[in-house]
């Protein structure tokens, strides 16, 4: 397990008493605030962290917590210290589904489910490359700068493509001079290049991050006793993976219920759209896709399933960002609290969030205009709508390493890590020793009530 | 939304998903062929490309005569009207109905050549 801050090796001075101690003792280690660290966790969600006073009402309240160790208390301590190292070799910042229970019930108005959250954001900066496009998708001002090279990236393998001359041959058909169609100036094939190169970047970006992370959580996690055998990699991946698919982590939040339903729309929808892309990227090489190659017509079932998918990708979207502006409202209505209305807020979310959600939507929702104009053969704003498109693609694979979206690789290791190592959450826990009961209180019936 | 109605819905949302699948199997255990809504054309002729570059082209081989015929004046092209204009169409698919019309349609790509033109 991690060390608790409380113990030996951390002591931030050397005591008298200490130094008089015998030498067998291990010797203390100055521990060395990153104040750095600090300044970018208080800029990116956990401002409010100061406030803290250590009562563990975080801890006590949330569901998804082991007993052992419990979050979120001792991160908010080494958030306030700007202890990096503990910080970047944490997995239970990852357990945390950003429910709010916490948040809600905090006696200062810390908000610790925004700061488990912008340490889960620095946790992703930490661990990519190379940093200084970490630094620009952190902050507004970088999105421009990732945007615009994103536009300039396709505009270069476009020109690229047109200097081959291969589309030209291809239509003129012998012939020498020809009005060359917009959709020659984007074939396919280029595109499935692109962005499969773009992918592969992104997978390495992860991967590399991933093994960093996993390795930092071997050493810290691992040094104490834990359990004498790991589970086997089989079972632990099994187990992580039925966690993602049923969302199980969702249903214990109780002030963010219906994230659970919008963050599966979200996730089901980009499932769905990613077996749909496999299908056009395979289908000229794939024997058993027959039928028209493109373009799809309305009735054909995989364009049904990516326009479904579209709509639950927008559902699941709108549904987040409804829940996350009307959060003050839902979580003190009537702004109903005493005496630290200057602190104790209900913030809608930092930049990531929002980036997040923004960055989705508009890939869907251009693709919906593009598709609408394209029925209607608008082709000017037709033409404008699929660039657009094409440009929110390309930043939104080329920020996925290094946004939230990165949570899909990490939460996904840290779900292997804990199921490996059987680091259980509190509510499993308390499932299986008391089979009877179910992890809910027990209801009361009317009667019942003393 | 209670744990076990969460988990049908997942479950529903996989099964949609892997209908598009079951469909391209079974068009795979039917055997049917690439372009199954196309009428052949005419026995013993040959298109002036193979048919996968034509779905593509064809339209910009119409443009292409038409900018040199109407637009540059240059008549000498009209001799190409027969090897690659619409004409030259007709020569094989002479059912417009199973020819334009049935791709088309199933492609969802609105034809409107036949709103001024005849074919």
């Amino acid at each position: 397990m991690v060390p608790s801050v409380g113990d030996e090796t951390t002591m931030v001075k050397r005591s008298p008493h200490r130094d008089s101690a015998p030498a067998k003792k291990p010797r203390p280690k100055r521990v060395v605030p990153d104040r750095e660290v600090v300044r970018r966790l208080l800029g990116s969600g956990g401002d409010a962290m100061g406030q803290c006073m250590q009562c563990a009402t975080c801890s006590a309240v949330c569901e998804l917590t082991p007993d052992d160790a419990p979050f979120p208390r001792k991160e908010m301590l080494w958030a306030q210290w700007g202890l990096v190292d503990r910080l970047v070799s944490d997995v239970d910042i990852w357990l945390c589904h950003e429910c709010h229970d916490c948040t809600v019930r905090c006696p200062r108005g810390a908000r610790p489910g925004d700061v488990m959250a912008a340490l889960r954001q620095a946790c992703v900066s930490h661990y990519s490359f190379p940093q200084g496009l970490a630094r620009a998708a952190a902050a507004p001002a970088g999105l421009v700068w990732i945007v615009l090279a994103s536009a300039a990236l396709l505009a270069a393998a476009s020109i690229g493509w047109d200097a081959t001359g291969v589309t030209v041959a291809e239509l003129t058909g012998g012939g020498t001079r020809i009005a060359i169609p917009f959709w020659t100036r984007f074939p396919h094939g280029l595109l499935i290049a692109l962005f499969l190169t773009v992918f592969a970047f992104d997978v390495a970006v992860l991967g590399l991050g991933m093994r960093r992370y996993w390795r930092a959580l071997s050493a810290t996690a691992l040094s104490a006793p834990t359990r004498a055998t790991p589970n086997a990699w089989g079972q632990s991946l099994r187990a992580a993976l039925g966690r993602i698919v049923w969302h199980d982590d969702f249903a214990s939040c109780q002030h963010e219920a219906r994230r659970r339903f919008g963050h599966g729309l979200v996730v089901y929808g980009t499932v769905g759209l990613m077996v749909v892309d496999l299908w056009v990227v395979t289908a000229r090489q794939n024997p058993l896709l027959s039928g028209l190659v493109y373009p799809l017509g309305l009735a054909d079932p995989w364009k049904l399933l990516a326009n479904l998918a579209g709509v639950a990708l927008v559902m699941g979207c709108v549904m987040m960002g409804i829940e996350r502006l009307r959060r003050r409202e839902r979580w003190f209505p009537g702004g109903k609290w005493s005496g630290l209305e200057g602190v104790r807020r209900a913030p809608s979310g930092t930049y990531g969030d929002w980036l997040l959600l923004g960055l989705i939507s508009t890939v869907v929702l251009t693709g919906f205009v593009t598709e609408g104009l394209h029925l209607f053969r608008v082709d000017e704003l037709r033409y404008a709508a699929y660039a657009a498109h094409l440009v929110s693609v390309t930043t939104l694979f080329v920020v996925l390493p290094y946004s939230k979206l990165a949570h899909l690789a990490y939460r996904t290791l840290a779900f292997l890590f804990v199921e490996r190592y059987g680091l259980r959450r509190r509510a499993a826990v308390r499932a299986e020793t008391a089979p009877a009961a179910s992890c809910a209180q027990p209801k009361l019936s009317p009667q019942e009530v003393p | 939304m209670t744990n076990g109605n969460y988990r049908r819905v997942v479950m529903v949302g996989l099964v949609v998903m892997g209908l598009p699948v079951l469909f391209s199997l079974v068009d795979y255990a039917r055997g049917a062929e690439g372009e199954p809504f196309l009428a052949p054309a005419k026995p013993d002729t040959a298109c002036i490309l193979e048919s996968a570059a034509m779905r593509y082209t064809h339209m910009t081989f119409l443009k292409d005569l038409r900018d040199r015929v109407v637009r540059e004046e240059n008549r000498s092209a009209e001799g190409d009207l027969d090897a690659r204009g619409m004409n030259s169409c007709r020569g094989c698919h002479p059912d417009r109905a199973a020819f334009c019309d049935r791709c088309h349609d199933r492609a969802s790509v609105r034809l409107d050549c036949f709103d001024c033109h005849k074919y």
